[in-house]
């Protein structure tokens, strides 16, 4: 066989996904979600939690969409998913304690945002938590009662 | 699809500890009113969005009375002053949200 029949073949065969076509996955997924297209972002996401489904990758990123559509509940529950892959994600645990935010439930984001601190301490993703953490400073101590609640 | 959160029913100015204009004050006039919705109009050129910020505040919080109360004007500058904080944190979170994002994706990648 040639060498060019050779890189034919080669480029036809399955091969597993790499790194660098998860990061372009993720990447145009994120453009979707960021432009409104969100079913097609959880299409993308959702391929991407198929091809890699130990990584918490695609479960924050659906989470992220949801918040995105304000779907807080569901964004929650796709969050918890990712912490279940890896506990120790101060990324979902930040992102957690920002919808709960949003679900006006106080005492439980200041665990999340507390813990994301924990783990991540001079990183990003604790210093995302430390600015939510400030932000929850201007909201009410009391939780909302259930009345309150639109969803 | 839900658009209305439980956060959407805080009113921010309740944490804030800002004391309600007072009820006994008098009521911003004809031309407070006009003033207001001029305020409202520029400022929007300006700033879109923030005129009715502006115009609320001339209208609402008593223009009228001001002249004669310096504490209304503290009050103002305090409620300014708190949505001012309120906003940056908004900002510092956004910012930092970005960073995350952009960090989460340089890690999957490498």
């Amino acid at each position: 066989m040639t060498s060019a029949a050779s890189r034919l073949t080669s480029a036809a065969a399955p091969r597993a996904p790499v790194k660098e076509d998860l990061a372009t996955l993720m990447k145009a997924a994120m453009t979707h979600r960021d432009t409104g297209r969100f079913k097609e972002a959880r299409d993308i996401f959702s391929a991407i939690r198929a091809l890699c489904p130990t990584e918490p990758h695609a479960e924050i990123g659906l989470g992220s969409t949801y918040f995105s559509e304000g779907r807080f509940e569901a964004a929650i529950g796709h969050y918890r998913q990712a912490l279940k892959l890896n506990p120790c994600n101060a990324y979902a645990y930040a992102l957690l304690g920002e919808s709960q935010i949003f679900q006006a439930e106080f005492s439980g984001a200041r665990v999340s945002l507390r813990r994301a601190c924990e783990i991540d301490p001079k990183g990003p993703y604790g210093r995302l938590a430390q600015q939510l953490l400030r932000l929850l400073e201007f909201l009410p101590t009391r939780e909302l009662t259930g009345q309150h609640r639109q969803l | 699809m839900a658009t209305t959160s439980a956060i959407d029913q805080i009113n921010l100015s309740d944490s804030m500890q800002i004391p309600p204009p007072d009820s006994q004050s008098k009521q911003p006039n004809r031309f407070v009113g006009a003033l207001g919705k001029v305020a409202g109009i520029a400022s929007n050129v300006f700033l879109p969005g923030a005129g009715g910020i502006f115009a609320d505040m001339l209208r609402g919080m008593g223009v009228g009375a001001m002249g004669s109360d310096p504490v209304q004007y503290l009050r103002l500058q305090q409620r300014i002053q708190a949505e001012s904080r309120a906003y940056e944190a908004v900002s510092s979170v956004l910012k930092a949200k970005h960073d995350a994002a952009m960090d989460s994706l340089r890690n999957i990648a490498h």
